[in-house]
Parts: structure tokens; sequence; C-alpha cells
């Protein structure tokens, strides 16, 4: 079992702090969030039934996604969107650079710069299915359960969301 | 500039690899939590109601199957009184109640009966019953009927039989709950061949198919006294007319003395039957009620019965038609139960899976 469990661990973690950290914004919140809800799973891996198309990604998530709600620190304030929260409040910026905490190129960083900001202005669904799906790369059977849509609606929205990208970003 | 799916899927790789250090730090403490869990989440337990009701229904049908077969009463042509015309209207030293002999195995039947002493004409059947079964029977008669109705749904049309010829059961003897149950009583020897047709009657009105067995041996020497009487008569005649007819001497001579010999042989069955009639008021007849638990054991039944009986193939064809149309009938039935409890649910859980495959690699 711990052999198991330690092999899900190496493959969700990843995924979902990349959701966590989305929805959240804030490294340290989501490391805390993240473990809470690996913690979580582990303590009730007994009660966890995998049927109807459930998998353990899928039930991983929704652990994490009740977390969040619990904690209801979403700070929707906090967007990759620079120059049009700047004026608002210039303390709420967010640059994709100090998020990942990494060093980019300046070309790189104004790229994903945009695209980030495109995604921020998305409803909350479209930026969800996103997330989960190019961010978290979750499979499809995992995202149809977490956001509990039909793979066929979620097809639709995906490819609504990523026109309106497209569309935000002028291409 | 760049597909946006491209440049966000490149910024998901970065977020994913960005805590590379957290991840391995917590790895470490979980490693130590995970090492204490011993519950195990349980991989198809989905499948498990399934299966044990599979397994239940076929535990059910190999008990019905296999249950426990009843004792054939393998007797069915061992006619006990095939050698009756030697005892009737004759003393005997031999006794021995066979009512006795009843009660302790049905095989007793196929021993010849013999005659003590005739019952006194005008007792009542009670006493004639007591008295037999202190002295033995004058005439045994055994009847078996095999059907497939409950032995509670004859028992009592068969002892009200008895009683409406004026007869007497003497008892009823059951041994165990899947043995024949016997009924033994006495019927008067004038009205017996009345009440055999009645029986008859009463068994092929069963509501089920129904099988009279042995039933031709029943006091064979009345039946062969009756048919050679006829039979003798006839002759008698036939040669009446021929002599009548012929002209030749010698040919008239002849007949003459076969006819003289017919007429000797017709007293003689007419005596006989004379001391059939003084000695014979009462039969005494065993009525042996047997009922099939199950199809399986009515066809080993059968089987058996072609066996001895050297009929090919009893019962009739609506008979032997039911017994084949519920044994496929049954046989379907299993078919049908393992397909519900596993096949269908297998079946319908690979076209699910195969139908979200097909979906989720149209939305890649």
């Amino acid at each position: 079992m711990q052999k198991q469990f330690l092999e899900l661990y190496d493959e969700y973690y990843p995924k979902l702090y990349a959701y966590v950290l989305m929805r959240v914004r804030r490294r340290e919140m989501a490391e805390d969030i993240v473990q809470h809800s690996f913690l979580k799973a582990l303590d009730n891996i007994g009660s966890f039934k995998p049927r109807r198309g459930a998998t353990f990604g899928s039930w991983l998530f929704q652990i994490a996604k009740n977390e969040l709600v619990d904690r209801a620190r979403q700070d929707s304030k906090l967007t990759f969107c620079q120059t049009e929260v700047l004026d608002a409040n210039p303390t709420a910026v967010s640059t994709i650079d100090k998020f990942l905490d990494a060093e980019l190129a300046a070309e790189q960083k104004e790229r994903w710069q945009k695209v980030m900001c495109a995604i921020d202005l998305l409803n909350d669904e479209e930026r969800e299915l996103i997330t989960l799906k190019y961010l978290a790369d979750l499979p499809y059977q995992e995202i149809a359960k977490t956001m509990n849509k039909k793979p066929n609606t979620l097809a639709v929205m995906l490819k609504r969301a990523l026109e309106k990208v497209r569309i935000d970003l002028g291409i | 500039m760049m597909n946006p799916k491209d440049t966000i899927k490149e910024v998901g790789q970065a977020m994913r690899s960005s805590n590379s250090g957290h991840q391995a730090m917590f790895r470490a403490r979980l490693e130590v939590k995970a090492g204490e869990q011993t519950v195990s989440a349980p991989r198809f337990s989905w499948l498990r109601p399934s299966l044990l009701l599979t397994s239940g229904v076929i535990v059910l049908v190999l008990v019905i199957a296999t249950h426990p077969e009843r004792p054939v009463p393998v007797a069915y042509n061992s006619g006990p009184i095939n050698n009756m015309s030697a005892e009737l209207g004759l003393g005997s030293d031999s006794g021995g109640g066979l009512l006795d002999r009843f009660d302790d195995s049905f095989f007793a039947f196929s021993e010849p009966t013999t005659l003590t002493q005739a019952p006194v004409a005008g007792a009542s059947p009670g006493e004639i019953l007591d008295y037999e079964n202190e002295h033995g029977s004058m005439l045994d008669v055994k009847t078996i009927i095999n059907l497939w109705s409950t032995k509670d749904d004859l028992v009592t049309p068969v002892q009200d039989l008895f009683e409406s010829f004026g007869g007497h059961i003497g008892g009823i003897s059951q041994y165990a709950m899947d043995q024949p149950t016997h009924l033994t009583g006495l019927v008067p020897a004038d009205s017996y061949f009345l009440f055999r047709e009645q029986l008859r009657d009463l068994v092929s009105a069963d509501k089920y198919m129904t099988e009279v067995l042995n039933a031709n041996d029943l006091i064979p020497s009345a039946i062969n006294i009756e048919e050679s009487i006829t039979e003798v008569t006839e002759v008698i005649t036939k040669l009446k007319d021929d002599i009548a007819k012929t002209e030749n001497a010698t040919t008239k001579a002849a007949l003459q003395r076969q006819l003289d010999n017919r007429e000797m042989q017709l007293e003689n069955l007419i005596e006989s039957r004379a001391d059939l009639d003084e000695n014979v008021e009462y039969v005494k007849v065993t009525v042996m009620v047997t009922e099939i638990p199950s199809f399986r054991e009515t066809r080993e039944v059968y089987d058996l019965h072609n066996l001895v009986m050297g009929i090919e193939k009893p019962g009739s064809f609506a008979q032997r038609a039911l017994v084949n149309i519920l044994i496929v009938g049954f046989g379907a039935l299993q078919l049908l139960s393992v397909a519900i409890w596993f096949l269908i649910p297998v079946a319908i859980w690979l076209l699910v899976r195969r139908r979200q495959r097909l979906a989720w690699k149209d939305l890649d």
C-alpha cells in the first residue's frame, strides 16, 4: 500500500500543485493545501471506491477543491493582467517569473504573461478547465469527474475558451 | 505568435516542475505516514456483489441438480402374483402376514402370496384385515402408481376411493419424506375391476402427467380365467360351426375330439371361476404412491423403467415433451442467470469504457 500510494504521490503532486497554485497564486499556501490534501487522501484511502469511472486523481482533486473552499482564501484580485490591475491595485500584480520563481528570458516572459492574462479573463469554468487540462495536465477522464461534466460538454467548452484566448491575444 | 495552447502547455510544464524541493521533502514525511497505514483499497470491489450473487445462483443450481435421489422402485415388473392361479381357492400351510412384510420393504411384494385359510364370507373388512395380519392374505394385489403430484394430493382421494367401494384402508405407511407411501386396504372382489378402473381414472385426472405401471399384472389369474373362458368359448363355437359344415367323416371326428377337449377345458375354467367367486370376497390392494421430486430423477426413473420393462419410451408423447422442455428450460434459466449476473455487466462496462476512450480521443 505504501509503495502504491507513493507512486500516486509522485504522479499527482506536480499536477495538484500546479492546479492549486493557479487557484491561490501563493506558493506557501499552495504547498500547504497540497500537503493537506495528500494527508487527507492517505487517511481516507480505505473509503475511496473507484466506481463509475472515478480515479484516484479525480478523488484527490476533489479533496483539494474542498480544502480550497474551506480556506476561502482565494484572492481573485491577483492576476497576470498587469496593465489592467495596476491602476486599481498595484500591489496585487503577479508576474509570471515571480509566480514561478524562475528566471525567464524577456521574450518568453512577455509571451507567457500575455497568455496567462488571457486565461485570467476567462470565466471561472473555462479557466478551471484550461488549468486542469494544460497546467495540471490531467487526462479528460479525470477532468470530467472533477468538474462533473460530460466529455462532450468539456470539448465544446475547451474549444470556446481557447478561441477566447486567441481573440484576446489578437491571433 | 506561437499557438496559445502550446504556450499554456509550456507554462504548465514550468509550474509542475517548479516545486520539486517541497515535493521531495513532503514525500519523505508521507513515506513514514504511509508505512503506518494498513488499509488497502480493494480493487474490483464493485464486482463483488455480482460475483457473490452469481456464485449463489450456481450453488443453488448445483444443489437442485444434485438433489438426493430417492430409491427407485426397481420391482416394477416383479409380478407378485404371476402364479396366482395356483393359489386361488386353495388353502396353504405357509403363513406369514404380508402386511408385515410390506411394512419392512417394498421388495417383499415380489414374493408369491400364499393362502392359509379363506376368510369367512360376510366378515367385515376390519375383521378380515385382522385375520390376515395373523394368518396371511388370501390374495394380494399390487398397484404401483407413479405420479408427479405431491403425495398429499393423491393419498386422500385414494382413501376415499377405497371407502366408496365398501373397502377399508388397513394402513398408510410412509417411511421418510422421499420414500413412497403405501396404502393397503381391502376392496370387495366383485367390484375390484371397477375399483381398478376408477383408480386409473383418478391417476389420469391428476393435473400433472401420470404413469400407471405394472397395472396389467393385477390378479392375473382372474383375468386369465375370464380371458380364457372367452377364448375357449369362441373356439368351441367355431369348432361347432366347422363340424356342422364338414361332411368328411374323418375330419368331423377329429374336430369333434378337439371340441371335446375344449369343452373339458371350459368346464375346468368355469370351475376355477366358481372357486374364485366362492373363496375370494375381498381383494387386498396396496397402492404405492410415489412422487418425483426432480426432473432429473424423473428421467432416471424412466430410464430404469425402460430397462426393466423393455419399453422403449415410457410415457405419452406429451409427457416426454414436457419433461424435455422443462429440462431444457431449466438449463436455459441457468445460462440466463450467468449472463445476467456476469456477462452483461462486463459487456456494458467494456462498451462504456470504449465509448469514453473514443470521446476522449476526439477531444485530444
